[in-house]
């Protein structure tokens, strides 16, 4: 039995989370985390394919873990989800080793394609 | 004109351009403009000086000749000097082969100056102990001192026309350039008696040189070169002067009185005194005037309109900053709740037979617009508080009252309450609006206790305020969040628009009063809500 890859999915919002929940069920073995110190720990104690990181999240943000993950040299992908329109904010995230950016609100194909991509590499 | 003159003349050039020159040199050494300028006024300076030193009968003739030979080589080599400054400033690179030529020509200079076929003599003429006497070289060195100095007016003359430049720095070149042409003039008056021309030398304009510089500086920056001089330096010293003018003019009067009548007259001196009292203040007035027009740009009161235009400028600066980060604020609250409703939108055609789905649709979706509509509904507020109805209101009862509405989530978080209310006067509120501030406030306590939390609430009076204060023992706000605090979409919940405190704030400053949050992580906040009391 093929294994589903498994997607961890940390967001603050419940419609964000139910959101992705609807686009990617199925296909992926779904983990949800509610902030980031949530995520941070369950990365840390389990495998996963790909993290879908939201940047403003309370106890600890997106890029805190991105550059904590960075330091522990932990290689899971993640892809940064935001409403902040920020270049720089963009910039920050993929230099604290974020593989895309993808803006809300966010498009069921835009999602389903970065998913692979990242997937994939 | 005597002797005396002459003497004062150079020694008063020199002493004001040597250090000139050492300033101008001081402020940015790595700059070619400065360091141009610097060694054109060093010249000048070492010109001048040495044509001071000849004016003294005292000293050996050889001492006179070669001081005179060295002032006049540091005075030939001015124009390459002059123009070499005029090229730099200007960035000239056009002409770079004329110029050139007026260095090949400026290198005849030394050889002939520093041997008698530049100065062959310093015998006395007119009322100077010594004077130079031209060799047969030295009209060729004419040739360069004009041409040179020629192309360099003409260069600076142009860029004083030039309208691309800032109405300052054309004043400045327009400046240095008048200046320079007169003092020019001026020393061209002191080659007359070197060819036996027996008209007295003409050094009035001399001195230009070196006010003008200090002027152009003073006034429009010159060289980038900004000093702030205190205008009451200015007005003491002009006041100092005036003085000084005056105890002379009464000093010369009683001289000129003797002189006519051969006796000192007291109530001549008091007459002059009293001409003098009643013109001093009228002058001083206009002096200053004038001080303020040509070294400050503007009067005291055209400077305070400039400093409030500027204020103005910079308050609509920060203001549209502020909009702008309340829009990116606002977009953001926005585009969560948005990303939530289209995504199940879209899932509607084909899910809509799922009962799971429609309870998800109804919840999270009728959830998002909900909170849409409090956002807009308290950026609302935020924008445009309703204006306070103003009553007497006591603020223990409007204290009392909140907690009461709060009453089941003290008992369900096993909150403990302590009231501390000192006898306080009514303060002049709408009681509306002050609960929303109370019940954002202790919302805001209760959601940082986790159970068995103490709440303790203050009354007390603070000179003409009444201050209320209200202490939780909760997780307190981290430090690098407190200067936020009050900003508008700033939260450090996970639910809430960010725009509670933001509304606090506001109906607190629209009641005339101030508030103020101190907190300690994991260990507590305490907010203070003063409000002027009823008169």
């Amino acid at each position: 039995m093929k294994h589903k890859p498994r997607i961890l999915i940390a967001d603050d919002e419940e419609g964000i989370r139910e959101s992705l929940n609807l686009i990617l069920d199925g296909e992926y073995e779904l983990i949800f985390a509610v902030d980031g110190e949530e995520a941070l720990s369950k990365i840390n104690q389990d495998l996963f394919n790909l993290v879908l990181l939201d940047i403003k999240m309370p106890k600890l943000d997106g890029l805190e873990v991105l550059r904590r993950l960075r330091e522990a040299k932990l290689r899971t992908p993640v892809l940064v989800l935001t409403a902040y329109q920020s270049v720089e904010l963009a910039k920050e995230a993929i230099k604290l080793g974020a593989r895309d950016y993808l803006p809300k609100p966010f498009e069921r194909d835009q999602i389903l394609k970065a998913v692979k991509g990242a997937l994939l590499n | 004109m005597d002797l005396n003159f002459f003497r004062f003349i150079t020694l008063f050039s020199s002493l004001t351009l040597f250090p000139l020159a050492i300033f101008i040199f001081i402020r940015n050494r790595s700059s070619s403009i400065h360091r141009s300028f610097a060694a054109f006024v060093l010249l000048c300076a070492t010109w001048v000086f040495g044509f001071f030193l000849t004016m003294f009968s005292q000293v050996p003739y050889s001492f006179a000749l070669w001081s005179s030979r060295l002032s006049q080589l540091f005075g030939f080599l001015t124009p390459i000097a002059f123009l070499n400054f005029v090229v730099t400033l200007i960035g000239f690179k056009k002409e770079a082969k004329v110029h050139h030529i007026h260095w090949i020509m400026s290198s005849v200079v030394p050889p002939i100056m520093l041997s008698s076929f530049g100065v062959s003599a310093v015998p006395k003429k007119l009322f100077f102990p010594y004077y130079p006497e031209a060799g047969l070289l030295y009209i060729v060195l004419l040739v360069p001192f004009v041409f040179t100095y020629g192309s360099a007016f003409k260069l600076l003359y142009q860029e004083a026309r030039n309208s691309n430049y800032e109405p300052s720095q054309r004043q400045s070149y327009a400046t240095i350039l008048i200046a320079v042409l007169l003092a020019w003039v001026s020393v061209a008056t002191l080659f007359l008696p070197i060819y036996n021309v027996y008209v007295t030398p003409q050094l009035y304009f001399f001195p230009l040189i070196g006010i003008a510089t200090i002027y152009v500086i003073l006034r429009y920056q010159f060289l980038d070169i900004r000093i702030i001089l205190r205008r009451s330096l200015v007005y003491s010293t002009l006041v100092a002067g005036i003085t000084l003018i005056n105890l002379m003019a009464i000093l010369v009067m009683e001289r000129w009185f003797e002189g006519i009548f051969g006796y000192r007259s007291v109530l001549a001196s008091l007459m002059v005194a009293v001409l003098i009292a009643i013109s001093f203040t009228p002058l001083r007035d206009w002096l200053q005037r004038q001080v303020d027009r040509s070294l400050f740009s503007a009067t005291p009161a055209e400077l305070a309109a400039q400093k409030e235009q500027l204020l103005a400028h910079i308050r609509q600066g920060e203001q549209l900053k502020a909009v702008g980060t309340l829009a990116a604020g606002l977009a953001h609250e926005i585009k969560n709740p948005l990303a939530s409703i289209k995504t199940f939108t879209e899932y509607l055609d084909t899910k809509y037979t799922d009962p799971e789905f429609r309870e998800k649709f109804k919840r999270i979706v009728g959830g998002e617009v909900e909170r849409m509509n409090l956002i807009v509904q308290q950026l609302l507020e935020f924008a445009k508080p309703s204006p306070p109805k103003l009553v007497a209101v006591e603020v223990p009862r409007l204290l009392d009252d909140t907690l009461e509405l709060l009453n089941n989530d003290l008992l369900q978080r096993k909150v403990r309450v302590i009231r501390s209310y000192a006898p306080t006067p009514p303060v002049l509120g709408d009681s509306q609006q002050l609960k929303q501030v109370f019940l954002n406030l202790l919302l805001n306590s209760l959601q940082a206790m986790n159970g068995s939390g103490q709440l303790t609430l203050k009354t007390d009076i603070r000179g003409s305020e009444l201050e209320i204060t209200i202490q939780d023992n909760g997780h307190g706000i981290p430090a690098e969040d407190l200067p936020h605090i009050f900003g508008p979409f700033f939260s450090t919940k996970p639910t809430g628009t960010g725009l509670g405190l933001a509304v606090v704030q506001g109906i607190v400053k629209e009641h005339g009063g101030r508030i103020q949050i101190t907190s300690e992580f994991s260990k507590g906040t305490t907010v203070s809500v003063m409000l002027p009391k009823c008169s």
